[in-house]
């Protein structure tokens, strides 16, 4: 068979594939209104770029590539199907909702372009093609919200635009992506690409979340004794690295905060790393790395100067911190989804220094995470 | 000579006593305004009477002559009667403010005359020629309780003062703060706090806690907590054992667990004198170690509070040296164990010492974003509310709560003048502004009901 013929066989394929995804996705809304409609533009749009490229009598390679993206396409869309049915069943216990109203905020505020849907998956995944959000199921509930964000922030990374003028001529730059092409040869990637794409994310979901983002990795998803080593398939850098990012982002915020209420919870989640990381027999601070190392000074740069990343930068933790009081005793400004998931993260914490009783201290992160989600409920629906 | 902040803070308060004793004149109008106003009141109410009384007269004829004249008549007389039954019901409230002001004090405060008076009966029946030489001294000092009692009363009901509040209503606020120490084995606080000219230690024997003259502000509230600590000290018996910890640094660390930075301001700022420190053992040395060992151990790294203790030491260091004292002594004093001995002492007892492995979180590590935002307003001009106490805490009474409020506020109102930064410091001419607005919320809380007390206890002391 000839290479043509085989091209043009899974041409047909996708061609064929893409109009049954089309006819199937609107009967999403069945399962979950909002949902379907979200998607349903977004899928119609992709799929008519794929047929008039094919349209278009491309060449071979631009025929494989349009074959590719359409493939990606239904698979993005098999794996929102899924997601979609566990959402309508509700198997996530309503997080994805959630996250993806939080989202939707966020985008509000910044000016940022909104996700298509945040979906239950089996892993976090960001899907660049659909802007679909998969969210990893089974859920830690309101603990993981955050992880949301991170993945909010992939997306922020490809489509995060400057408008500027070179020689005279108006130019749009991506500045998360200027910045790793600027770093390195095309020899570095895809590493660096992996790798500094996760770094920008940790700094964003940190920047925006506060400490709830670092608090939320280092207990539930970062293993000390493999601190130092990158993800098994290599897309991850490590979560040292990881950390190191996000407790940089901190100190900035700390350093912006006029009540001086973040620096000590800062000095106290670093001193805690440092003390599992020498537990576990490894070294505190990630090796050098002549690639990676430039990268997280030019995010945190990017992260403080640009306007639409400040508009959702986290700031006046004390609303935070007064929040996980038992009462609160003046007015004080709109909380936001991260101030509650900040003060639930201190009532947590203020629960378990005095509490030995492991069953009591489950009840307590049972009650204080029930609160906080009403909480972040009132505050997206005041929003 | 570099400028420090307990210099600068010292200056400050000489200058606006002396401002004040300067305004001698107008605070003594002041002090008549309100109450020759008030005594007028009856003359101005009998004229207004004979006025009623002349139109009642007129009434009388009008009431045959013309109906429509007489109806709009009497309706003008129903308004005049109106009008003065209001203006007597305003009559009232103020002389309801003024009885309390003038009669108060020591009505509600049983601690003092029955301890006066259970004093004086004893000696008086005990006191004979023979043992007359043996027992003066101790008339002698109760005869300086009664008189400094008396001075302080007459000076609290004197309505004396600035024109932002009278030096009556600060201490009814002083009044209030020692109940967030609760129920001492069954005793609780019910005596009085009097403005005296200077601060005496002793005045713990009759439960009549003293406040000297240049610290009649809101700024030196909280240095009563070291006469209080001096109480719950000994009527918990903590300087017990073979070698016990000094008293006064159990009760300096007593109190800057009770109060927290509000205490070690107060203290450092306003009362412990820099140049006594000559040695590691002098007392102002160890005090100030003492406060500043405890502001510290109580604090995260990190966390305002222990930056503000760090800033502190830095400061009092600097005085200690312009003052002309010896900073190595300083430096001596706070490696002393005898200041952690002290500590220690004082935190196996306190309920609301921090860590230790106490069951419950502390309330002051809860409730500091509640300071911070409170003294951001207050530095920003804004009114303020005394917040809530901490409802978390099923021990606490309605006094203790309200006292826990009070004391809040005066972190608040430090914080806003002295923050964990220099930047922060509140410029000089805002800091009367600051004060005022604080008292004003404090005095706004106080006129709240009044709190349920539990049981009274024992009402003498020994």
């Amino acid at each position: 068979m000839q290479n043509e013929d085989l091209l043009a066989l899974r041409r047909r394929c996708v061609l064929d594939g893409l109009d049954r995804a089309q006819t199937v996705i609107p009967k999403v809304a069945e399962l979950d209104g909002a949902l379907g409609e979200r998607l349903e533009v977004r899928f119609r749009q992709l799929a008519t770029e794929v047929r008039a490229g094919f349209d278009r009598m491309p060449d071979p390679v631009t025929t494989a590539a349009l074959i590719r993206q359409g493939e990606d396409l239904i698979g993005e869309t098999i794996a929102f199907l899924g997601g979609a049915a566990a959402r309508g069943y509700d198997l996530d216990d309503g997080v994805t909702s959630l996250a993806l109203r939080w989202l939707d905020r966020l985008s509000a505020d910044s000016g940022i372009p909104k996700v298509g849907v945040v979906i239950p998956a089996p892993t976090d995944y960001t899907g660049m093609l659909t802007q679909i959000i998969s969210f990893k199921l089974p859920t830690d509930g309101l603990w993981a919200l955050p992880v949301a964000v991170h993945e909010y922030g992939h997306f922020v990374a490809s489509g995060l635009q400057n408008r500027g003028q070179a020689a005279g001529i108006p130019v749009t730059v991506l500045p998360v992506e200027g910045i790793l092409s600027q770093m390195a040869a095309d020899a570095d990637l895809p590493r660096l690409y992996w790798h500094g794409h996760e770094i920008f994310a940790d700094a964003l979901a940190t920047a925006v979340t506060g400490i709830a983002y670092t608090e939320y990795c280092l207990r539930y998803r970062f293993d000390p004794a493999t601190a130092h080593e990158a993800s098994r398939d290599g897309t991850h850098p490590s979560f040292a690295r990881r950390t190191r990012i996000q407790l940089a982002v901190l100190d900035d915020l700390a350093a912006e905060d006029q009540h001086g209420l973040l620096a000590g919870e800062v000095a106290r989640m670093r001193e805690t790393w440092r003390r599992r990381l020498a537990a576990a027999g490894q070294p505190s601070e990630p090796s050098a790395d002549a690639l990676l190392d430039p990268i997280e000074a030019e995010f945190l740069r990017l992260l403080r100067e640009h306007p639409k990343l400040r508009s959702i930068r986290y700031r006046d933790h004390v609303i935070a911190r007064q929040l996980s009081e038992p009462d609160r005793p003046l007015p004080s400004a709109q909380p936001t989804v991260a101030h509650v998931l900040n003060a639930a993260w201190s009532a947590r914490r203020l629960a378990e220094d005095g509490e030995a009783d492991d069953r009591q201290r489950e009840r307590d992160r049972e009650r204080i995470a029930t609160q906080a989600r009403a909480q972040v409920e009132q505050v997206l629906n005041d929003a | 000579m570099p400028e420090d902040l307990v210099l600068t803070t010292r200056l400050a308060v000489t200058k606006t006593n002396l401002t004040l004793i300067n305004a001698l004149t107008t605070t003594i109008r002041r002090r008549e305004d309100g109450i020759d106003d008030f005594l007028g009141a009856p003359a101005q109410h009998l004229q207004s009477l004979a006025k009623l009384n002349e139109k009642v007269f007129k009434l009388k004829n009008q009431a045959f002559e013309d109906e429509e004249v007489f109806l709009k008549d009497l309706k003008l007389l129903e308004e005049d009667v109106d009008n003065l039954a209001m203006e007597l019901r305003k009559r009232n409230r103020q002389a309801d403010a003024l009885r309390t002001l003038l009669f108060e004090p020591l009505n509600e405060r049983n601690d003092v005359t029955d301890f006066l008076l259970t004093a004086a009966k004893g000696l008086e029946s005990q006191l004979t020629p023979e043992n007359y030489w043996k027992k003066q001294t101790e008339c002698e000092k109760l005869f300086r309780e009664y008189v400094d009692l008396l001075r302080g009363i007459a000076l609290r009901s004197a309505r004396f003062g600035d024109k932002h509040a009278t030096i009556g209503q600060l201490f009814s606020i002083a009044d209030a703060l020692p109940d967030v120490w609760g129920r001492v084995n069954g005793w609780g606080w019910h005596s009085l706090v009097v403005p005296s000219r200077i601060e005496e230690h002793g005045s713990t024997d009759s439960l009549v806690l003293r406040v000297g003259f240049p610290e009649w502000t809101v700024w030196a509230l909280p240095v009563l907590q070291h006469e209080m600590a001096h109480v719950y000290r000994a009527r918990k018996d903590l300087n017990r054992g073979d070698k016990p910890p000094d008293a006064s640094l159990v009760a300096d660390a007593l109190a800057t667990l009770v109060t927290r930075p509000a205490y070690a301001c107060a203290t450092l700022l306003l009362r412990l004198n820099p140049s006594a420190v000559l040695d590691p053992d002098s007392e102002a040395g160890l005090r100030a170690a003492t406060i500043l060992g405890t502001l510290s151990e109580c604090s995260e790294e990190g966390d305002p509070v222990h930056v503000l203790a760090a800033r502190l030491r830095r400061e009092w260091l600097a005085a200690v040296e312009n003052a002309g004292g010896e900073p190595d002594a300083q430096t001596a004093a706070f490696a002393s164990s005898k200041w952690s001995d002290a500590l220690r002492t004082a935190r196996e007892d306190v309920e609301l010492a921090e860590r230790g492995g106490l069951p419950k979180a502390p309330v002051w590590h809860e409730k500091w974003p509640t300071v911070s935002l409170l003294a951001s307003v207050l530095s920003e001009g804004g009114d303020v509310k005394v917040p809530p106490a901490y409802a978390g805490e099923s021990e606490m009474g309605d006094a203790q709560k309200r006292s826990m409020s009070l004391l809040l506020m005066l972190n608040a109102v430090w914080l806003a003048r002295v923050g964990p930064k220099p930047e922060r410091d509140a410029a000089p001419g805002d800091i009367a502004g600051i004060a005022e607005r604080a008292v004003r919320a404090m005095l706004d809380h106080l006129e709240g009901p009044p709190p349920r007390r539990r049981g009274s206890g024992p009402t003498n002391v020994r």
